[in-house]
């Protein structure tokens, strides 16, 4: 006899749930603790943790299946059983072994969409070749900076590998040890602090280890969103609200808006290298990504022409009187786009500050209204899939957007000479009702010229 | 015979280069120390240890000279022995280069008097240094190299030093008290110096071309500091730069410039302290193709590797704050990080600069205006030291402790604090710092009383508007 794993109730109002993913297969030995799947629920994606050790036996709800709460999903058996045979009676009197994971599937609303499971757990339940996937460039879903998130601390020679690094610590009688400073970060952010792992003496908690875990948190959702499990050939998909906006919106822009686009290259080598050494001086704080640095050129930009910051209504052409620069950032059904106020006003860190809490937000959720609202001008970043070019669909009732490709090694004529240049293409979609070529045009080579001289964005 | 071989093989024994040896011992490395001067380097022969016994001969003389009379201590006529005064704070560091010697060798680590030079990635030539004995083989080898040579005086191009014109190594050890004196800089090694000479007597005048003492402190400290120095009668000339240096007689004119005015100083003595600069020439790094940056300093990867990956460099030699304590640590994490023990990184924001003069000032992490630079919203908690029982009972009420924390979370990411014994509370910042406390932790660990380390707590208290005292 097996014990039975059934559908949990994951929240008050869940009646079903869907197994997005199995972490464990058949024949996998489960210790306490460790997740073992991911279910799809109407509030939010959660994960399923063991309840006790065992060995999973047999899986009854596949991937992508629905089952109503309470339903057999699949059984285990505990770890001394031989396979097959019949039930250890220890085991057998215990409880269903599984519970949801602590902290995500209590009985209190949600803090918006749930967060998952750090990539961690996933990278170490699907074998070591799944962590470095993706370049860690592409982890940064707000941006193109091939920087943002840093793979987890190295584990120095010789230490050991804490056997359990990822079971939940703390409220079973062992004390969780964590910075103040991390608690009340946590807090904040709405993680339990048994999820993340310590790296100080004795497996203290420390801000730099929570922080770690939001950026690995963040990259496992952007793994999710590249390999998207959705789309099942021959099936129909229902349509999310955020699909539906999308839809609408983009419909919207497309016929009334008489877009035209403007493409220019622009040499990115003075960025890298300002990227490159503001790291190396640690000056700032925050982590300048390029996304950070082409919002800063573009609110200069903006500042000179403030014909493209601007509003068609039929009574007039209304100028904006502040830059408030939105950009897109893809979120697990769709994309969000937080807005940073004022941009006018905001040196090049205090952008890197708000725009890393705004894409922090969107995956944890908490925004407020006008962070996601106001916008005067949107940037759409594809650089971190390598795209080479592309034009995106103006945001009514903006006046443009600035579509923004990879940087790639491509040649460039230097002094006459071809050299290898680091080059990056952007592409500035107009509404021709307010803009006509030769602003946007300008436009464009000041933008680009804030780009390649960028010791302007410091100033 | 074979050159003799090590695990490591650093090149000074300051407080960088021996704390990394013995703490290189410690994790089972065979290991060799390279000197050509004493051992203890600056800090123990010219910098802090002798430096600071001069300073306590300088306290002990403000107090019997100034404030004896508030305390109803009737003084007569008070004369002193300047020679003594040296002689002690030469005797202080000799003693404590023993010490270094005697714990070099209880850590089985073989000690060179010789001058190194890097002659491969894995090799030290050894030359003789000056007065010392021909060095007992040409050429050790070893897996890895520290260079932990630090940092010297540094000199404006066409000073001499001599004849009345001193850095700080000369005047630890001039047995003269010079009637006047300039002090080009007023920097921590210049007003240490102004401080001691004032307390003894000479007419101090500091020059220096910034705005403000302490360039690059909190404003507010500096301008505090200014004013303790002026009612000390010390005459401090800020904006001033240094132009030139002449002798005129018996004594030498100074002049200095302020926004096209000229100016002349004449006194009977001058210190130049402009800065250190790192000790990284001559030492064949080049050849091992060690890189540096700009300044000297070599350049050093976050497990402080030089661009040559079997040499590594620690301390002053290789970034800014020059410090022994700083020296200390890096050494110890550069060769934690070798043996695989501990993960490479180090934060510079928790080493506490320190200077000695009366009022000390003691500070850590960033400034109120350094983290607004930085675009992090903060809240600042600022107590006078007059608010406190303890500063008032013991006639020490000048200064104040500022403490700079964030908005959001109110981690605590600086401090700044002059006043008496502000050198030895601001450790419990540096701690909590560590442990990333916040101005909660700070304001409701309770202080004993009466005590200056008080000061921390109200500041605690007053970034978040409730300090109890003021």
């Amino acid at each position: 006899m097996s014990n039975d794993i059934t559908m949990p109730k994951l929240s008050d109002t869940m009646e079903e749930g869907k197994i997005i993913r199995w972490l464990k297969h058949p024949g996998d030995t489960i210790r306490l603790g460790e997740v073992i799947a991911e279910v799809e629920t109407d509030k939010a994606d959660m994960v399923l943790e063991a309840f006790d050790d065992g060995v999973l036996e047999q899986i009854k709800l596949q991937e992508g299946e629905t089952a109503p709460v309470g339903a057999l999903i699949a059984t285990i058996r505990p770890l001394d059983a031989a396979a097959g045979a019949g039930a250890a009676p220890k085991a057998a009197e215990k409880e269903p072994a599984l519970r949801p994971s602590r902290g995500r599937a209590r009985k209190e609303p949600p803090p918006a969409p749930s967060p998952r499971l750090p990539s961690a757990a996933a990278a170490a339940a699907e074998g070591a070749d799944t962590a470095p996937e993706f370049h860690p460039a592409m982890s940064a879903i707000q941006s193109a900076a091939p920087t943002a998130i840093p793979m987890p601390p190295r584990r120095p020679a010789g230490a050991a590998e804490p056997a359990l690094a990822l079971a939940p610590r703390g409220g079973d009688g062992q004390k969780l040890r964590a910075s103040p400073l991390a608690r009340r970060a946590a807090e904040e952010a709405g993680v339990d602090l048994s999820q993340v792992r310590g790296t100080g003496p004795e497996g203290r908690i420390t801000k730099r280890d929570l922080d770690n875990y939001l950026r690995q948190e963040q990259l496992f959702r952007f793994r999710r969103l590249v390999s998207p499990r959705e789309g099942e050939p021959g099936s129909r998909e229902e349509l999310s609200k955020m699909r539906k906006t999308i839809a609408l919106r983009t419909a919207a822009s497309k016929r009334e808006i008489p877009h035209f686009y403007v493409t220019t290259e622009v040499d990115m080598e003075e960025a890298v290298k300002l990227k490159n050494s503001l790291e190396a001086t640690e000056l700032f704080d925050e982590e300048i990504s390029f996304n950070d640095i082409i919002v800063k050129a573009c609110a200069l930009a903006l500042a000179r022409y403030p014909r493209i910051n601007a509003s068609y209504q039929d009574e007039g052409i209304v100028i904006h009187p502040h830059i408030n620069i939105g950009f897109a950032v893809a979120v697990e059904d769709g994309l969000l786009i937080p807005v940073l106020q004022q941009c006018e006003r905001l040196s090049l860190p205090e952008i890197a500050r708000a725009a890393h809490r705004l894409v922090a937000k969107s995956s944890r959720g908490g925004f407020t209204t006008d962070e996601l609202s106001g916008a005067t001008f949107t940037i759409s970043n594809m650089g971190m899939l390598g795209v080479e070019h592309f034009a995106a669909v103006i945001v009514p009732p903006q006046a443009a957007i600035l579509a923004v490709s990879a940087i790639k090694d491509r040649p460039v004529v230097r002094d006459g000479r071809v050299a290898v240049g680091k080059t990056m293409m952007i592409t500035l979609s107009c509404d021709h009702r307010i803009v006509d070529g030769v602003v946007a045009g300008r436009f464009l080579q000041e933008l680009k010229r804030f780009l390649e001289n960028p010791a302007s964005l410091l100033v | 015979m074979p050159n003799p071989r090590y695990d490591l093989a650093a090149i000074g024994s300051g407080p960088g280069g021996y704390v990394a040896a013995i703490r290189a011992s410690q994790l089972k490395m065979k290991v060799a120390v390279v000197e050509r001067d004493r051992p203890g380097g600056v800090c123990l022969n010219w910098g802090c240890i002798p430096s600071k016994a001069l300073l306590n001969s300088a306290q002990a003389m403000e107090t019997i000279r100034g404030a004896a009379k508030e305390h109803g201590i009737e003084v007569g006529e008070v004369r002193f022995d300047f020679k003594k005064v040296i002689a002690r704070s030469r005797a202080a560091a000799d003693k404590l280069a023993r010490g270094v010697r005697y714990l070099l060798k209880k850590n089985n680590i073989d000690f060179y008097e010789a001058e190194a030079a890097v002659s491969g990635p894995h090799r030290l030539t050894l030359a003789q240094a000056a007065d010392k004995p021909p060095p007992p083989v040409a050429s050790i080898e070893s897996e890895r190299i520290l260079i932990a040579t630090g940092s010297g005086e540094r000199l404006f191009p066409g000073m001499k030093v001599g004849d009345g014109v001193m850095t700080s190594k000369e005047a630890l050890v001039a047995d003269r008290l010079p009637t006047s004196i300039v002090v080009i800089g007023a920097g921590a090694v210049g007003l240490e110096f102004a401080y001691f000479y004032q307390a003894f007597g000479s007419k101090v005048t500091i020059v220096e071309l910034e705005k403000q003492m302490l360039p690059g402190f909190d404003a507010e400290l500096a301008e505090e500091l200014r004013r303790a120095f002026l009612k000390r009668g010390v005459t401090v000339m800020l904006g001033h730069g240094y132009k030139s240096l002449a002798r005129s007689g018996d004594s030498w004119r100074v002049t200095v410039d302020a926004a096209g005015a000229e100016k002349t100083i004449e006194a009977g003595s001058v210190l130049i302290a402009v800065g250190r600069g790192p000790l990284s020439a001559n030492l064949g790094l080049e050849g091992a193709g060690v890189e540096f940056e700009r300044g000297g300093f070599i350049k050093i990867d976050d497990s402080f590797r030089t661009t040559c990956p079997s040499i590594y460099a620690i301390g002053d030699v290789v970034r800014p704050p020059l410090l022994a304590h700083k020296a200390s640590a890096e050494g110890i994490a550069a060769v934690e990080i070798m043996a695989g023990v501990r993960e490479p990184g180090f934060d510079l924001l928790s080493i506490a600069g320190c200077i000695y003069c009366e009022p000390e000032v003691a500070t850590v992490g960033l400034t109120e205006a350094d983290a607004r630079a930085r675009g992090i919203e903060v809240k600042v908690g600022k107590i006078p030291l007059r608010a406190l029982g303890k500063a008032v009972a013991i006639n020490e009420a000048e200064g104040f402790v500022k403490l700079v924390a964030t908005k959001q979370y109110g981690e605590v990411i600086g401090c700044q604090i002059i006043g008496h014994h502000a050198t030895d509370i601001i450790s419990e910042v540096v701690l909590g710092k560590t442990l990333e406390a916040t101005t909660a932790e700070f304001g409701k660990s309770v202080h004993p009383h009466p005590t200056m380390s008080e000061g921390i707590m109200e500041a605690a208290l007053a970034a978040d508007g409730e300090a109890i005292n003021f």
